[in-house]
């Protein structure tokens, strides 16, 4: 157990710094779409992509992945706001723009993921663990 | 003082994801597929859906550490991006079918459920 506490904290401090991010970017973009969903969602994707490619190549202390990982990333994106944009624009009768909306966060979210991965990890290809 | 409750929801929801995600890990072990985040993004989703529905409804005042705090942050969508792209790098192309189908339209599915059930 001993150490755990310390991932515990990095956990929560990247995950409140990520989730007032999140609360920000919101309030400064101010659309009737969720464009600032969207964006926090890839610009956390391609972090983490980064950071991912990066743990392949060289080692990393646990409390840094944990406070930009786990905390900071997992904290700036998120799942439930995005489903709740996703139903909504659906109730509100925009149900092409929905469905537009979910395709474009999967096919681009996973396309900055990709790419932060490659950014860092592309020489790490074949060192990567099993 | 908002930013400072929006903080400790963020905090929260980060650490409960990550504990569960290390519970879960202890106790159920299929490598082949992270299905931590699956039902994490899946109990937030529902969880959310009922905080809108209260708010709709029964015009109950959800606050946005609660909302946006803690739901937003304990659910993930990085994690989910970069483990379908780990998938689909092993090729392990119906895992990521499914993981994909099942944290997206999951979630949307279990929110809009909350959404309508309460």
């Amino acid at each position: 157990m001993n150490g755990m506490w310390k991932i515990g904290v990095a956990v929560a401090v990247g995950g409140a710094v990520g989730a007032v991010s999140r609360y920000m970017i919101s309030t400064v973009i101010e659309s009737p779409w969720p464009i600032a969903t969207f964006l926090v969602n890839m610009v956390g994707s391609f972090i983490l992509g980064i950071l991912t490619g990066y743990v392949m190549k060289k080692p990393l202390a646990d409390w840094v992945k944990a406070v930009i990982g786990t905390g900071f990333c997992g904290g700036l994106t998120t799942m439930s706001t995005f489903s709740k944009e996703a139903v909504q624009l659906f109730t509100n009768g925009y149900i092409w723009t929905s469905f537009v909306y979910v395709a474009i966060s999967l096919v681009a979210g996973l396309a900055a993921g990709w790419i932060g991965l490659l950014v860092t990890g592309q020489f790490a290809r074949k060192e990567e663990a099993p | 003082m908002k930013f400072i409750a929006i903080a400790l929801g963020g905090a929260i929801g980060a650490y409960c994801r990550y504990w569960f995600g290390a519970w879960l890990a202890a106790r159920v072990n299929i490598r082949a597929f992270p299905l931590a985040m699956v039902i994490v993004n899946w109990l937030g989703s529902f969880g959310l859906g009922v905080m809108t529905a209260l708010a709709l409804n029964y015009h109950l005042s959800i606050p946005t550490a609660v909302t946006v705090g803690f739901f937003g942050a304990f659910t993930t969508f990085s994690t989910f991006s970069l483990e379908a792209v780990q998938l689909l790098r092993q090729r392990q192309y119906v895992f990521a079918f499914l993981y994909i189908v099942a944290s997206i339209f999951g979630s949307i599915a279990l929110f809009a459920l909350a959404y309508t059930l309460f």
